[in-house]
Parts: C-alpha cells; structure tokens; sequence
C-alpha cells in the first residue's frame, strides 16, 4: 500500500517534470503574440483582461464590443495560450464552455484556421483581439506586449 | 315609584358597557381574522402548486441543461439518455400540471411544443459537441438553441408565474379584512373607553356630590341642627340615606319637643314643690314657735313650782314638779331640732362666718362637757395636735352646736370608758374628732345614720330618747360651713365622729359683722337634755348690751313666761312681777333694773313713777295702747328696749337720778333660771 503510494507520488513527479520541460521547451519553440486592430489604443493588455476577454466575460474595450478568436485547435499555441492567459486546462475550457452553451449564455470566440484567418479577422474587427505563433508575421495587426 | 338608578345598577351598567365593549372586538377580530384567515388560505391553495410547479420544472430544466452540457463535455453519445429521460419525466409533469398551466393563463400545448423544438436542436448541439465538433463552428446551431430556449423561458414563465395583479388583489384584500377588523377594535375599544369614562365620571360626581350633601345634613344632625332637612338629589342610595336622616331628624325634633314639654311640666312641678315645701317649712317653724309659746308656760311655771318658794308643797309635789320641767326641756329640744332641721332643709340657716381661735374651740369643749362626762363617770380629754392652724374661718355658734351634739351623742351612749375630742390638721382642714368607747354602730348602719329620722339601733330612741335629728343637723351644718361630717365605728368597740372644717372658711360664705361668741356663750347646761340655745326666729337685731336686766310686769302668766323665756334666750336677765305691788317689791330686792316692761296691770306705772328713786326709769308699754303691741314681737321690743336705754344714757351723762340702788331683800318672785 505504502508502497503504491509512493509509486503513484514518483509517477506524478516525473509527469509533471516532463511536462515542465516540454513547455519551457515549446516556448522556446513556440511563443505566442497577442494583436489587435491596428487602431486599437492599447500599447499593452494586461493578462486578466486578455482572460475574461477570451471568456467572453468583458464585452467592451475602447467603445468597441470586445471580439476575441482562438487559432484552430490544432495549434499547438493555443494550448499555450489557454494555459498562460486563460489559466485553464483544455478540457476545463471545453467544459466552460459547454455550460455557457447549454444554459444559454453564450457561445465560444470563432476559431480561425489559420494565422491568415486570424490576422483577416482582427484587421476585420476593431475590437477584436486574438494571437499567433510568436514566429508569424502578424502583417497590419498591430502586436501589444502582455504584462 | 320613579325609576331608581341605584348604585350596584350604574356599577352593572359599567361592567356591562365593558362586557359589551369586549365582546364586540373579540367578535370582529373573530370574524374579520377567520375571513382574512380563509383570504389567505385561498391565496396559498390558488398559487402554491403554482409556484411548486415553477419550481420543478426550474429544477428539472437545470437538470436537462446539465445533462446535455455532460454529455456533450464528455464527448458521449450514451449520456444523452439521462437527458431524454429528464425531457420525458418532464413531459409528465407538464402533462400533469396542464389544467393549472391553464388555469393560470398559459397554454400547455404551446409550452410543449416550445419544449420539444428546444430540445431537438439542443439534444443535436451536444450530439455534435460530443462527436467532436467545434463550438465555433456549430454557431447557427446554437444560436437557434438559444432562440428556442428563450422561447420556451417565455412560455415556462407564462404558464407558472402567478397572475400577479390577482395575487395582490387577494392579498390586498386579505389586509384590508384585517386593518378593518382593526378600524372596528379601536373604533370600538375607544368608544367603550369614552363611554365608560363619561358613565364613572357621572357616578363619581354624584355620588360625591350626594355624599357632601349627606355629610354635611348628618353634620347638622350632630351638632343639635334638626330643623333643615337634607335634600334628597339622588334616587340612589345616598338618597335612601337622607330620607333615613331626615326621618331621623323628623324624629329628633319631635323627641325634643316632647322633652321639652316634659321638662317644662318637670320645672313646673318642681316649683310647686318647692313652693309646697316651703309653705311647709313656714309653717313647720310657726307651728314650733306655737309650740314653744305654751311649752315655755309650762317650764316656767313648773320651776316656779319645784322651787317651792312658800314652802307649801310637799317633797313629792316638788319632784313631780321637776319631772314636768325636765320633760318640758326635753319637747323643747326636740322642737328645737325640729326647727332648726327645717330650717336647714328650706335653706333659711344663716351662717355668721368670722376668725375663731382654736384655742377657744378647744376651751369651749373642756369647759362645757367636763361636767357632763363627770355626771356619767366617764374620762374626758381634749387633745391638740401639733401643727394645728391657730385660727379658723367659719361660724362659731354653728361649730359649736355641731360639737354639743357629737359629744352629748358620744356621752350618751357610753356608760363606761372615755369620751376624747382631738383637734388636728388635715391638709386645708381642721379636723375635730370625737371618740368614745361606747356601744358602736354597726358597720352596716353606717350609711344612713345621718338620714334624719332614724336612729342607729332600732329601740334606741326607746332607750336613749332623742328625735334622732340630732346628727342630720349635725352633718347638713358641716355641710353648710364647707366641711364634712364622717363617722367610723366598730360594734360594741366605740365610735368616731369626725368633723373637717376648712381652715380658709366655706367657699360660698356671707359674712358677718357678729363677733364671736366663744367667751360670751357659756351656756349654762343644767340637765341632761342637749342644751340648744334658742335660735332666733328672724334675723338677730344688734343685741343688747351685756348684763342688760330689765322687770317685766305681767298679769298673764303665760304672756309673761314666754316673753321671758325670749328675753332669756337674747342674755336679758329679767325679773318678773304680776302687779304694781310685786314689781315695787321686786325693785327694792334687786336694787333696780335697766328697764321695766308693762304687760297689764292698770295704774302701776303711776305708783312706780311715784316712788322718786323709779321715777326715771324707762317704762316700756305692751299691748294696745302701749309701745308695743301685743302679741309682743321680741325683736321690735328690744329695739325699742335698746332706744331707751340710749335715751337714759344720754340723760345719765346730765349727772341725774340714780338707777340701781341697794338690795332690798323680799320678793314674791326671783330672777329664774330656766
């Protein structure tokens, strides 16, 4: 018993060591840069906004309805950015998400395909705010540094 | 009879505006609370099941909206079940509740219709969710679900949500029963309040006022005031109560008027009383003073007898004659007594009070009763206590005959032992007791030996003789000089008689010039009998001067006795003649008299006159024509008696004539003593 205990403990550590690794890792890789409309005044956005914005929870910035966008999920980016901004796991998210849904309350920010969709989609949108793959070229979005 | 509002009626009347007042509220409270009660009843039973139908189906679609987020969070197509078993169950409680949906103005069959689209479109949103989809792009989708489920919010909150102007006009109306029903309690609780306020106010005022007019009428009634009658205000009662006290005044007033009657009738017999008694009294002293006129006579004529001048009775007509005299002497005490009691008893005694020695009174009892205890063999004393006052206010003759009485009392009924007088002081008075060691009086007879007309012992005046008045004079006399007269007594043992005098005289004296007779009195007692000096009848005249003597020339024998039995009686030494013959012979015997008296006997006042060494003596005439009238008042003859002698006095002072002369031995009659 003592025993399992302890391998179950050992188990976890080396996961989440691994995973520490892998995620210092992946930012190095893969960072993310936040942009807005490039008429956006913010010359920087504060973490807990970019949260309860990507929650839909502040609708309005600067006059304008607040208009978030993920990347499809199949970036590995937005992983990053759920984890470091909205503070939550993907599954939480969905989760989030799903309650948000069924009661009626709202829905998920649109998911662009790609960084281009992204990019279309902000320089679409004043209010809107999304991020890219630190490697990408964000075009006329302008990109705002996050506290 | 009016109608009496009595008391315990206007308390009851109170008690039952009070009752009354009570029970009205409690019943509006009843009644309007039981209907408030059954408003609100009707509310709960109307909206209840509503509201728990809300409830449920709020749950129950909770529970839907989270089966459906579940099952599409847990990508699973199974856990849809759960949520078509909650649309199913909540199918059934539509079904259930459709009559009260309706009832409330919803319509069920649009309700389930809203339900079933809302669910078709949310069961396919977490199918896809579930199979993978992206919330984003399944957008239409969910907007749509979101439409529905708003409509179906509509519809949900149309069929369970109260009617909510009808709910609170219910209850609106419920609270108005309510603040009626309190309206009502304080209208009535107020008007009872007032109503009996009002009622006490009356009754107390009244009953005051009542009250103050029977207190004040009953005030009236104790202090004598029977005339005004209480008025009678209230027919309660206070009212029966003043009746009562006007009857009782009504009757007060006809007692007094018949005391009063009474009273009158009582002084008016009480004056005839005493105007009776004193008539009696009168003619009580007249008759004694009858009595005494022939009784004189008889004394002077039966001494003449047993002094047997002539030498020509024989020894045993000399011993009846001085039986008679003694017997004489004795009916003239009694009748004395007699007199005097009268006399006490109409209120005629005069008491002469003036300083009077007690060496005196102590010298007076020596001298005047030595001999008489001497005669009986008996020891006598007069003893002074220390710290007796020296002198004494009061009347000399009338102390004194209180004393003979006592102490010729205490002689007489000792016969053997001793009789003392002691003197003393006791506090304001002068105490004068008279002991002796005769027979006692029974403790018993105490009381009532100063009553008069009774003598201790029955048989006692049988024994002792005596009217037995002796001591009622005695005590009235001490009475009348503010003493007392007391006696204590032992049967067989002796008696005390004890006599207290104030020393500062009797309150109510009058006082008189007289002066005391304590050295000029000495009586001479010549028998047994209590030697009372002869009262006087009328107030006395300013006596003669001592010594006076005068010749009475009388040819009636019983006119001259009794005058000079009178003349005695005023310390007059008289000499008597029955013609011209004996009273020459009487002048030449006594050497001459102050004044000759001439009852009868025509033409002797010229032979006195003729005989030189006479011929300036005052002759006073009796009878009709004469300076006195006959029958003879002594009082007015001695005034006269007295005028002459001043006259002679007067003339004496010339230096003429020569009044006494030598003794001429040889008389036919001598100067008597009686």
């Amino acid at each position: 018993m003592r025993a399992l205990v302890l391998a179950i403990l050992a188990a976890l550590a080396v996961t989440g060591h691994s995973a520490t690794v892998k995620a210092v890792h992946a930012e190095e890789r893969e960072g993310f840069k936040v942009i807005v409309h490039p008429d956006n005044p913010a010359r920087e956005l504060e973490r807990g906004f970019l949260r309860s914005a990507f929650l839909k929870k502040s609708t309005e910035w600067h006059g304008e309805t607040v208009r978030p966008i993920d990347l499809a999920t199949r970036f590995t980016v937005r992983d990053r950015f759920t984890t470091d901004v909205i503070g939550k796991t993907r599954a939480q998210l969905r989760s989030y998400w799903n309650q948000q849904i069924f009661s009626g309350k709202g829905v998920p920010p649109p998911e662009g395909e790609s960084a281009a969709a992204v990019i279309a989609y902000v320089l679409a949108h004043r209010g809107a705010v999304g991020y890219l793959p630190a490697s990408v070229d964000p075009g006329k979005a302008r990109v705002v540094p996050v506290r | 009879m009016p109608a009496r509002l009595r008391f315990r009626h206007r308390v009851g009347l109170l008690v039952v505006i009070a009752a009354a007042g009570l029970v009205t509220a409690t019943a509006v409270t009843l009644v309007l609370g039981r209907r408030a009660e059954r408003q609100l009843s009707g509310i709960e039973t109307r909206y209840v099941p509503l509201v728990e139908l809300d409830r449920d189906l709020a749950d129950m679609y909770q529970r839907l909206t989270r089966a459906l987020e579940d099952a599409a969070s847990a990508a699973d197509d199974a856990k849809l079940a759960d949520a078509d078993a909650l649309v199913r169950a909540m199918h059934a409680r539509l079904a259930e509740a459709r009559p009260m949906i309706q009832d409330n103005g919803g319509e069920p069959d649009v309700l389930e219709a809203a339900f079933d689209d809302y669910y078709a479109t949310a069961r396919g949103v977490a199918a896809a969710i579930a199979g993978g989809a992206a919330a984003a792009t399944l957008a239409p989708q969910i907007e749509q679900m979101r439409v529905r489920q708003l409509a179906l919010a509509a519809q949900l909150a149309e069929a369970t949500n109260p009617d909510r102007g009808a709910l609170a006009e219910a209850f609106e109306t419920a609270r108005a029963t309510q603040r009626q029903a309190l309206v009502i309690d304080i209208a009535v609780a107020v008007g009872v309040l007032g109503l009996m306020l009002f009622a006490s106010w009356r009754l107390i005022s009244r009953t005051v006022r009542s009250l103050q007019a029977v207190s004040a009428g009953v005030e009236r009634l104790a202090s004598g005031e029977f005339a005004t009658e209480i008025e009678v205000s209230s027919p309660d009662e206070l009212g029966d109560l003043a009746r009562e006290a006007n009857r009782t005044a009504e009757r007060l007033r006809e007692y007094r008027a018949h005391t009063q009657a009474l009273l009158e009738q009582t002084r008016q017999q009480a004056d005839e009383l005493a105007r009776t008694s004193r008539y009696k009294s009168e003619f009580l002293a007249n008759m004694s003073h009858e009595l005494r006129t022939p009784l004189n006579s008889i004394m002077v004529l039966s001494k003449v007898l047993a002094n047997n001048a002539g030498g020509e009775l024989a020894v045993k007509h000399v011993e009846l004659a001085n039986t008679i005299h003694r017997c004489g002497e004795e009916l003239l005490g009694l009748i004395n007594e007699v007199l005097d009691l009268s006399k006490i008893e109409a209120g005629k005694q005069e008491i002469a009070v003036a300083q009077v020695a007690t060496a005196d009174i102590a010298a007076y009892a020596r001298s005047m009763f030595r001999p008489l205890a001497e005669q009986k063999r008996l020891g006598f004393s007069v003893e002074v206590g220390d710290g007796v006052p020296s002198e004494i206010r009061t009347d000399w003759s009338r102390l004194a005959q209180i004393l003979k009485n006592l102490v010729a009392n205490a002689i007489k009924f000792t016969e053997k032992g001793a009789v003392t007088v002691t003197i003393a002081a006791r506090g304001q008075d002068l105490a004068i007791a008279v002991s002796d060691s005769g027979i006692g009086i029974a403790r018993e007879k105490l009381g009532w030996i100063f009553e008069a007309f009774a003598q201790a012992e029955t048989g006692t005046s049988r024994k002792f003789g005596g009217t037995g008045l002796g001591l009622t004079i005695a005590k009235q006399l001490a009475a009348r000089l503010g003493g007392d007269l007391t006696v204590d007594s032992e049967l067989g043992t002796g008696s005390t008689f004890t006599l207290a005098l104030p020393v500062a005289g009797p309150r109510e004296e009058s006082e008189a010039p007289a002066p005391p007779v304590a050295h000029a009195a000495t009586p001479a007692i010549s028998s047994a009998a209590i030697p009372l000096p002869m009262p006087p009848e009328r107030t006395p005249a300013e006596p003669l001067p001592d010594g006076v003597s005068v010749l009475l020339v009388e040819d009636d024998m019983r006119t001259m006795y009794s005058l000079a039995s009178s003349l005695r009686g005023r310390k007059v030494t008289v000499h008597l003649a029955t013609d011209a013959d004996e009273a020459l012979r009487e002048l030449e015997r006594t050497g001459g008299v102050d004044a000759i008296l001439l009852g009868g006997g025509a033409g002797a006042a010229e032979r006195l006159r003729a005989d030189a060494r006479w011929q300036r003596l005052p002759i006073v005439t009796l009878g009709e024509p004469g300076d006195v009238p006959k029958p003879v008042d002594v009082e007015r003859l001695l005034a006269v008696v007295r005028e002459r002698l001043a006259h002679r006095a007067d003339q004496a002072d010339a230096g003429t004539g020569t009044v006494k002369q030598n003794v001429v031995p040889g008389s036919a009659a001598s100067a008597t003593q009686i």
